[in-house]
């Protein structure tokens, strides 16, 4: 590489291209320095991370509070009323054809998440921090929670059993084709568990977004059923080895 | 996994709040608006996360402190355009025992909005590229430039040299 590349390979995320750019400058004293900075300024990057904020006094025993009545009784006032939340839940599990989102429109819209759901659905009143829960009835609201709570259950148990089934990607007694099968399955499950972060990040600050409540929902039964299918092949690789 | 019971959130406080607070603070540089943003993720691990247990909570929290900032930032940017005061600028955010770090968040508080942004992001709170592109509505190459703009001002402001 000459010089003028440097630039490029220092700000890849490709580990490999940083290697080439620290092979470059044992050459290059110029490029030397500039890597020397580049490293300093790393250190310090990471001081300023580490460091953290000292919260004001106060601070704890609010976010505590706040933490404790977004889940008590009287802030789920109506969750005990003829489990709405099931309903939807079961709903949402059998899946429409017409209402199924694909990972890959799911990913894409987390890739414009950023845009899309923190912009497009802000409330008239920005500043508020809690803007959209006004505009949807608490009811809804609340099934809404509850359904993806329910979602969220299953998943757990769901993830639990595939746990052991994905660690077989890096056993020596499976088969290459298998081990990579594997793998793309867990990468599979990544993607979605970004896409599911991204929105749950959305609905943290506008609890009331519709749409970004749709998508969670689509994200979840897209991974309930990604686990099923995992689940599925890893039965199929236990009656082929046995 | 479950409920997030009370002694486990105030657990998630004590092991990740400074660090929530550190990263709201550096993207914000209002502390009010940091504090605000690091209650709601809070709020949104009790609401919306009975899966995620307490090993995954330190990510969780940090994903949803960062999008909850840049949302305010963009309600900001929307509604009023923001100049750091000066205040803001001599006195950065943090309580940085580290010399080092705290000569960074100067020179940092002086960059153009858009490299401020990319390099907190990438370099300071460690998301890649395809993500900070995410986060901000731009491509993944624009973040690379932009990161590359930002360390070149910042070796000027800290090395005194291009
Ligand atoms: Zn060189």
């Amino acid at each position: 590489m000459t010089c003028d590349g440097l630039d490029l390979l220092l700000v890849s995320d490709d580990p490999g291209d940083r290697a080439a750019a620290a092979a470059h400058a044992v050459r290059c004293a110029a490029c030397a320095a500039r890597l020397r900075f580049e490293e300093s300024l790393a250190s310090r990057a990471a001081a300023w991370r580490e460091a953290g904020e000292i919260p004001a006094a106060g601070y704890e025993e609010r976010v505590l509070a706040a933490a404790r009545a977004a889940r008590s009784p009287a802030a789920r006032g109506r969750a005990d009323r003829p489990a709405a939340g099931s309903r939807f839940a079961r709903r949402a599990a059998r899946r429409p054809s017409g209402l199924r989102v694909g990972w890959a429109a799911l990913a894409a819209a987390a890739a414009f998440g950023g845009a899309m759901l923190g912009l497009s659905f802000r409330g008239p009143a920005p500043g508020t921090a809690t803007g959209g829960r006004g505009l949807i009835v608490a009811d809804a609201l609340e099934a809404a929670e509850r359904a993806e709570q329910e979602h969220a259950a299953a998943i757990a148990q769901l993830v639990a059993a595939a746990e052991p089934v994905l660690a077989r990607s890096s056993d020596p007694a499976t088969a290459p084709r298998d081990a990579a099968l594997l793998l793309a399955y867990r990468d599979r499950l990544r993607a979605l568990d970004r896409t599911i972060g991204e929105i749950q990040g959305h609905l943290a600050r506008n609890a009331g977004n519709p749409t970004a409540r749709a998508l969670l929902l689509a994200a979840y039964t897209e991974k309930t059923d990604v686990l099923r299918e995992l689940l599925a092949l890893g039965a199929g690789l236990e009656r082929g080895t046995s | 996994m479950g409920e997030w019971s009370d002694p486990a959130v105030a657990e998630a406080y004590r092991r990740h709040a400074p660090r929530l607070l550190g990263t709201a603070l550096r993207l914000l540089r209002q502390r009010e608006d940091a504090e605000d943003t690091v209650q709601e993720a809070f709020i949104a691990l009790v609401r919306h996360a009975p899966a995620i247990d307490a090993e995954g909570a330190g990510a969780w929290l940090h994903r949803v402190v960062v999008n909850g900032a840049l949302d305010r930032l963009r309600s900001r940017r929307r509604w009023r355009t923001e100049e750091p005061d000066e205040a803001a600028l001599a006195a950065p955010a943090g309580t940085m025992p580290d010399p080092r770090a705290l000569d960074l968040a100067r020179a940092v508080a002086r960059l153009p909005e858009r490299a401020r942004l990319v390099f907190l992001l990438h370099d300071v709170e460690g998301l890649l590229h395809e993500e900070v592109g995410a986060a901000l509505g731009i491509d993944s190459g624009t973040s690379k430039s932009q990161l590359a703009r930002a360390r070149a001002l910042l070796r000027v402001a800290l090395e005194g040299r291009p």
